[in-house]
């Protein structure tokens, strides 16, 4: 009687201590947002003439690189300039109030892909933000961004008073 | 693997003193394994990261600590706790590699007399089970708790998705000769 009671209390025990391998889930849920960053590579660019007759305008090329990743189905992606400061001083170019009707500044853009530079030639302004590029859906740079540019083109007029005048492009880039 | 377990068995209604009877419990292998005499539980159910910029915030926590946890009885052999990914690619997401989440472990606890565990080094994500952590298992009834976390590299290079979001599962395995 006594040697059976332990047997089966031994077999109960043993039994119980015969665990195995048992699983479990977790989901993991990750929501990536539609986001653009931009970094001016060239943060001061001097525009310059080689004329001596004012044929030529004055010329110059800001470098950027953008990063930039657009929604799956719908997303768009924008690049804009604006003239945020204007060329100072008495007798100078000015992009707002140009000395001579015709005066501008303009630019024309180049963006690598998966971006769309802007077309043609463009005029910059300080009243509102003008075209530089555009992304459609589901576009994304390198993680190390890609490249755009702005060549700069100011007339070259007489009536400039010599001198070195400064203006301010502000660039901006959105991502949906 | 052998134990010894002493048994105190009293015999009433007999004049003996009570009888202690030490006996040697073989080797289990003459009885079948119970596939399912323990549960693993993993909570909570759902890990959410939110990467809203790569250039401001390149690795994105997710929102909870995830803690694995079961009771079984010990063998004496070693135990572990292994993690793997039921696909190599985010559903609706193809552009985020699983192997940008990093999985940690931060702590394990094991109640019981003579268990013991510790944490593996942190690792990308696989769809091949990785050793999330392991020990040895004690004698006695043992309660397991393992907590790990997850890290998102957030990355330029994903397509952005918000509705859906991005998922993927993971299965645990804990594994308790």
């Amino acid at each position: 009687m006594t040697k059976k009671s332990i047997f089966m209390t031994g077999v109960l025990l043993a039994m119980a201590g015969f665990a195995h391998a048992q699983t479990g889930t977790t989901t993991l849920s990750v929501t990536v947002g539609p986001e653009a960053a931009l970094t001016v590579t060239t943060s001061s660019t001097t525009l310059a003439t080689t004329s001596t007759t004012f044929g030529n305008p004055y010329t110059g090329t800001t470098n950027l690189t953008y990063q930039i990743r657009t929604g799956k189905t719908s997303g768009t992606g924008t690049l804009t300039l604006k003239i945020t400061a204007d060329f100072g001083g008495t007798g100078g170019p000015s992009v707002g109030t140009p000395p001579t009707t015709g005066d501008a500044l303009t630019y024309t853009c180049t963006v690598s892909a998966p971006g769309t530079a802007c077309t043609g030639t463009q005029t910059a302004s300080t009243g509102s933000s003008t075209p530089f590029g555009t992304w459609g859906a589901a576009a994304n740079s390198t993680k190390a961004g890609n490249a755009a540019s702005v060549a700069w083109s100011l007339t070259d007029d007489p009536v400039y008073a010599p001198g070195t005048y400064t203006a301010t492009a502000t660039f901006t880039i959105s991502a949906t | 693997m052998a134990a010894w377990i002493p048994i105190a068995i009293l015999l009433a209604g007999t004049a003996k003193p009570p009888v202690v009877v030490v006996r040697k419990l073989h080797p289990l292998a003459t009885v079948q394994p119970q596939a399912n005499n323990f549960t693993l539980t993993v909570s909570p159910a759902t890990i959410t990261f939110t990467a809203d910029n790569p250039g401001t915030l390149p690795v994105v926590a997710g929102s909870a600590a995830t803690t694995a946890s079961w009771t079984a009885l010990g063998s004496g052999n070693n135990w572990s706790l292994v993690v793997q990914a039921a696909s190599p690619t985010f559903a609706n997401c193809s552009t985020v590699p699983i192997s940008a989440v990093t999985v940690s472990c931060s702590s394990v606890n094991v109640f019981g007399l003579g268990g013991s565990g510790s944490c593996s080094g942190s690792f990308p994500l696989s769809t091949t089970p990785q050793t999330v952590a392991s020990g040895s298992e004690g004698l006695v009834s043992l309660t397991y708790s393992v907590t790990l976390s997850f890290k998102l590299a957030d990355s330029w290079k994903y397509i952005a998705e918000t509705s859906p979001a991005c998922s993927l599962s993971l299965t645990y395995t804990a594994n308790v000769p």
